[in-house]
């Protein structure tokens, strides 16, 4: 949908000085905003819980060590699945291979999605508008049914998995980049180490790369949460590998062996809070420096891609 | 879910099975009259035509609208169905069945010997193409006549033993609808839908389809046996298994076809009636048995290789965990609840993971880097192939297990997932020389010669999944289904199914126990074969009654 | 001029759109795979009839290049292939079960509005307060929870209540009374329609309370408030009407959503829709049916936002093409 200029949202007014000094500015955005603060907690919390998870999980996330579906008692906190094993461990060990995959698809969507706004906004042009349009026509074909086929087609696996949400998702952070950029071009600096004969590979590098750092960030985050809920969806879909442990498959698998029938309600419920609570965590983070990076970034924020739970929140303390 | 049945398949074989007071079908003023039974069904009709139908509940479907000459009884013996009795020549070539006189379809035209001639000569004429499908079931037979019309007079080309058990799998066709799809090259067979209200012989008529949706029967009131008590029948179709369990506790249904392990304790303490018998069906883990096959997993072949695999397989995880207990471990192709065609004497190898290791040892196939053994050259990392009738369910459970414990004695497997089509091409590839190994199920017919004949030479590109061939095997294969004396039959398929255990094409997994359940507001729903709802006979839904 | 212009341009992007989602599924079913894939003609059980009609229709024995053209020619005709599970032309199966799908997508939808643009309106007149951050909150958090995972919550909490599969109670013999029959299929479009709302209505609430927040801060409005004219005309004359389209823009975003959200759905309800087809063509690894209900779905949304840019431009003129 580009119904609204591109460059216009998210550029900072002419002649502004761009108040992304490193550090300072994330200090600052978690002073202010309650919810940045929240989210960070969340992100950090679920980060550490995937690193310790091998060494505190109170059992094997592989071998039966209970009854299948058995409930929650004393001793399996939440209960087994239709394998025999404990919850706990598996929502655990499943937490590691789904930010891994969140991070990984991520990673994937930030080099193509960097890559293509970094050509587009610096070169301009016909480089410009042919990658403009070619993302404009990935951002209208529904992404998770795109997704859907090719996985299909190639064959289910954690790879694909992360290959396929990582060739869709980075639609968005090229716009963005693409906007920085563009803005970040005809700043003053910009023309002035080029009068000294920098050339374009060192003027993308050392000038305009640090000034969107913050930005990046902030849609890197947003692309985890994304990133992570598709996972989800392909997992239940049948689309990934149901011998991996990730927070998507654990509700395949329970879908697949009756799991509500049998009411065991242990193998669904505590899953579903595990995402959308990672999934708030990045929201909150992401769309709160987004928000302290341009308080005008209002309404006119919808052409960057729906999937991002972004919305557009008013200013200062309205914000979200 | 269906497993990989021959045209016109199935069922599985209960050792016990409960006749109701109701018996089979008699029409008693006592017993309630009327009603509407509604079943659900996790499987899906593929098509209503015979010859093109693979899912197994079209196969039932035509077992309920269309005569055959004989059915099995819940004993699983042999009772008329449109055949009233026949004989068998002394030469055993020759079989002569008496059908129903005055018998009609239900369009009211009349259904006579005539119709079953011209089924049966009709599969044979085109058996090379459009009826390819069919053809197993009048192998050798020379032809089919009606000298009137209550005499059927079926000639074979060679004695076969097992003819009753092939026609009771071949609806007859009503000649004056079909004739006219098999002129010429008779393609026209392949494409006619058959479709809703179909003219029908049988227990009912079916007179709605909905594809994916529903299929719905009347009593058919021109029906030559025992009428049912029931006025209408009809089968709703799930995607799901928990969405058709909860229509059954919510009282949408009046039964399910197949309950699923895990939901076995909810059903039973809904108050349903849950029925368990063993399967005539089992789970495998294939080795390709091709002496031709790629010199780069040629070690395959190696019998130390093959035992050492059957040690390493935990079936009794495997019962426990997939199966949640219903079912049993696995060891012959003929499964126990056959009957007495099973061999006692081939027991479920049991679970030695160091026994395996040994044997691993002992064929000089040594640890590598990455605690992956090296066999002549090569690691033991072997690509799987699996079918989609494996995946999604509790096969997922099954092959995380078998792959935890090969790991252990250092075999990687490495899962492929296809579709079935693609699966079977991967299999057959360049002459079953390059698949390595793959996991599958199989649903036996009570007779073993279809079983056994999987494993053929001749077999090769039809069903062989394995790449087995062995002139010997085909030879044994052959005089078994020449044996007139049971008996000697019997030692036969004893002595085949040895010799399977022996050299290990498949590794039998288990065999998992059929459970069906209903409401008990109905009664005298007999079992066939451990199912109610089957293509062995009409008797249940005969007998089924309100209470 | 400028609105024939701007429908123009929007529907020449829409076309090229669509034409640009044939040819990435044509590469991507065609080109790429192994023949388990690519070849249409490989319908398991199918007689050599079919399948030699198929290699012709679909020239499946020529140069990719022409391949390509004829598909195209194909589709232009209406013909995706034959399903390799049923064995009967694609395009007749999934239309049938898109006609099952639309009124549940919609329904689902339009109380995804509704809901929406209510909270969203209380949250932003009662700014600050505990409803409003109640209200936001929980947006947030339907928003986050896997479509999937709210359609099992639902089908836990009310699986005896209402039915919990299918579209309607298929026992019927004869053809039942229409409004009864209508009945029926809404009470079995309940919990589906209402795992849509709740999986997609959070977005709408924010979208909403932020342009009201907006709209309330615009300079005509203090003043209106100034001049004495009570409150709550103005909140619904401007503030929502000013809502409306970046709703309309958010809602042609969101469409890739809710078609994924409504893949999800019907699974779980077994709603006999095309979502369902394409889980068991998945399933079953039907490959045409993937191949068309892709390419149905992906024109669908194409086309509703096409629709979205028209009904944008209607309402705010301010737009240059």
């Amino acid at each position: 949908m580009t119904t609204l200029p591109a460059g216009e949202d998210l550029a900072l007014a002419e002649g502004e000085v761009p108040r992304l000094q490193r550090g300072g500015f994330f200090l600052r955005v978690l002073r202010e905003r309650k919810s940045a603060v929240v989210g960070l907690g969340i992100i950090i919390f679920f980060i550490v819980l995937s690193l310790v998870a091998p060494y505190i999980s109170p059992y094997s996330a592989t071998q039966q060590t209970c009854r299948v579906y058995a409930p929650p008692s004393p001793r399996h906190w939440l209960g087994c699945d239709d394998g025999g094993i404990d919850m706990v461990s598996l929502l655990m060990q499943g937490g590691r291979i789904s930010l891994v995959v969140g991070f990984a698809a991520t990673f994937v969507a930030m080099v193509i999605g960097g890559g293509v706004g970094l050509l587009s906004g610096y070169f301009g042009r016909w480089v410009d508008v042919s990658l403009m349009r070619v993302t404009d026509y990935l951002l209208v074909i529904p992404d998770l049914v795109f997704m859907t086929v090719i996985a299909a087609v190639w064959g289910a696996s954690l790879l694909h998995v992360i290959l396929v949400i990582g060739i869709l998702e980075w639609t968005s952070t090229a716009r963005i980049i693409r906007a920085q950029v563009m803005s970040l071009r005809e700043r003053v600096y910009v023309k002035r180490a080029r009068a000294l004969g920098a050339g374009n590979a060192r003027i993308i590098w050392r000038h305009i790369m640090p000034q969107v750092g913050p930005l990046i960030i902030a849609n890197t985050v947003l692309t985890i949460a994304v990133a992570i809920y598709l996972e989800t969806a392909l997992a239940f879909l049948g689309l990934e590998d149901p011998t991996v442990t990730t927070w998507g498959t654990i509700l395949e698998h329970a879908f697949e062996r009756t799991a509500i029938s049998y009411g065991a309600w242990w193998a669904i419920v505590p899953d579903g809070f595990m995402i959308a609570g990672l999934i708030v965590g990045c929201f909150l983070f992401g769309q709160a420096i987004e928000d302290a990076l341009n308080p005008r970034l209002k309404v006119a924020n919808l052409s960057v891609r729906r999937w991002r739970l972004r919305p557009l929140v008013g200013r200062g303390p309205d914000a979200i | 879910m269906s497993g990989r049945v021959p045209r016109l398949l199935l069922a599985a074989v209960a050792v016990s099975m409960v006749a109701t007071a109701c018996g089979s079908g008699a029409g008693g003023s006592s017993v309630k009259q009327g009603g509407l039974f509604r079943l659900g069904s996790a499987s899906s009709i593929d098509s209503l035509n015979p010859f093109v139908a693979f899912q197994q509940d079209a196969y039932s479907t035509f077992e309920q609208i269309y005569p055959m000459l004989v059915q099995y009884n819940p004993k699983l013996q042999f009772v008329p169905d449109f055949a009233r009795s026949w004989q068998e020549s002394p030469d055993g070539r020759t079989w002569t069945f008496h059908t129903q006189p005055n018998a009609k379809w239900s369009d009211g035209k009349p259904l006579t010997a005539a119709d079953a001639a011209w089924t049966f000569s009709t599969i044979l004429k085109f058996q090379n193409g459009p009826t390819a499908n069919s053809a197993g079931t009048t192998a050798h037979m020379a032809s089919a006549t009606a000298p009137n019309a209550t005499t059927l007079v079926v000639t074979y080309k060679q004695p076969v033993a097992n003819v009753l058990s092939q026609l009771q799998q071949v609806p007859i066709l009503p000649e004056h609808i079909w004739a006219k799809y098999a002129t010429g090259n008779g393609k026209a067979l392949t494409t006619f839908a058959n479709p809703a209200p179909i003219v029908s012989g049988g227990p009912f008529m079916l007179v709605k389809y909905t594809p994916k949706q529903i299929v719905l029967f009347k009593r058919n009131p021109n029906y030559y046996g025992p009428k049912p008590h029931i006025d209408e029948l009809g089968l709703q179709f799930f995607g799901t298994y928990d969405a058709e369990i909860t229509a059954l506790k919510s009282g949408q249904l009046d039964g399910i076809e197949t309950v699923p392990p895990t939901s076995v304790g909810t059903v039973k303490s809904a108050g349903f009636d849950v029925h368990q018998a063993p399967g005539n069906y089992f789970d495998d883990f294939i080795i390709n048995s091709n002496p031709q096959q790629e010199a780069s997993h040629r070690e395959l072949l190696n019998p130390l290789l093959r035992e050492a695999f059957d040690y390493a397989i935990d079936r009794q995880a495997i019962v426990k965990t997939s199966l949640l207990g219903y079912g049993q471990p696995g060891s012959s192709i003929i499964p126990p609840a056959t009957g007495h065609w099973y061999n006692p004497s081939v027991t479920p190898t049991p679970f030695n993971l160091t026994k395996a290791a040994q044997l691993l040892n002992q064929a000089g196939f040594k640890m590598g880097p990455n605690g992956v053994r090296i066999a002549d050259g090569h690691p033991m990392s072997y690509t799987i192939i699996m079918p989609s009738d494996t995946t999604g369910g509790y096969g997922d459970r099954s092959f995380q297990i078998i792959q935890t414990d090969f790991k252990k004695i250092g075999v990687q497997l490495n899962p492929k997932n296809l579709d079935n089509s693609a699966a079977f091409s991967a299999i057959t590839a360049n002459h079953y020389r390059n698949f390595e190994l793959s996991m599958w199920d199989w649903v036996p017919l009570i007779d073993p010669d279809f079983m056994l004949s999987v494993l053929t030479c001749g077999s090769w590109n039809v069903w062989n999944d394995t790449g087995y061939c062995s002139k010997t095997y085909d030879q044994v294969y052959q005089a078994q289904g020449a044996a007139m004396s049971p008996a000697k039959r019997q030692q036969i398929v004893y002595q085949m199914q040895r010799t399977v255990a022996t050299q290990r094409p498949y590794l039998v997994l288990d065999y998992a126990d059929l459970i069906e359940a209903h409401s008990k507001s109905w009664a005298g729903l007999v079992t066939v074969g451990g199912l109610s709802w089957c293509s062995l006979s009409k008797i249940p839904f005969e007998s089924v009654h309100q209470v | 001029m400028r609105s024939a212009d701007y429908v123009i341009k929007r529907g020449f992007f829409a076309l090229v759109t669509i034409f640009v989602a044939i040819t990435i599924n044509f590469f991507l079913f065609r080109i790429l795979p192994g023949s388990a894939v690519s070849d249409l003609s490989r319908v398991p059980h199918a007689s050599p009839k079919l399948q030699h009609a198929l290699t012709v229709e679909f020239g499946l024995d020529k140069p990719k290049w022409q391949q390509y053209l004829i598909y195209l020619k194909e589709l232009f005709h209406g013909n995706m292939g034959v399903s390799f599970t049923y064995q009967q032309p694609v395009s007749h199966l999934l239309l049938a079960d898109l006609k099952n799908t639309i009124p549940m997508v919609t329904v689902g939808t339009v109380a995804a509005i509704v809901v929406g643009v209510f909270t969203g309106v209380l949250s932003a007149w009662r700014r600050g307060s505990a409803p409003d951050q109640v209200s936001t909150h929980t947006a947030i958090f339907f928003y986050a929870f896997p479509t999937q995972w709210l359609g099992l919550m639902l089908l836990i909490l009310f699986a005896g209540i209402l039915p919990a599969a299918g579209m309607s109670n298929p026992f019927v013999f004869g053809t039942e009374p229409f409004w009864q029959h209508m009945g029926d299929i809404g009470i079995h479009m309940l919990l589906p329609a209402a795992t849509l709302m709740l999986t997609a209505y959070g977005s709408y609430t924010l979208v909403v309370r932020s342009s009201m927040l907006e709209t309330l801060g615009e300079d005509y409005v203090l003043t209106a408030r100034a001049k004495g004219l009570p409150t709550r005309r103005i909140v619904w004359r401007h503030a929502v009407r000013n809502a409306l389209l970046p709703m309309i823009t958010l809602i042609a975003l969101e469409l890739g959503f809710i078609v994924g959200g409504v893949l999800l759905i019907e699974v779980i309800f077994s709603w006999p829709g095309i979502g369902l087809a394409m889980y068991q063509a998945i399933g079953e690894r039907d490959y045409p049916m993937l191949e068309g209900g892709f390419l149905i779905l992906a024109i669908s949304v194409i086309v509703l936002n096409f629709i979205a840019d028209l009904v944008y431009f209607r309402l705010d003129p301010r737009i240059r093409p």
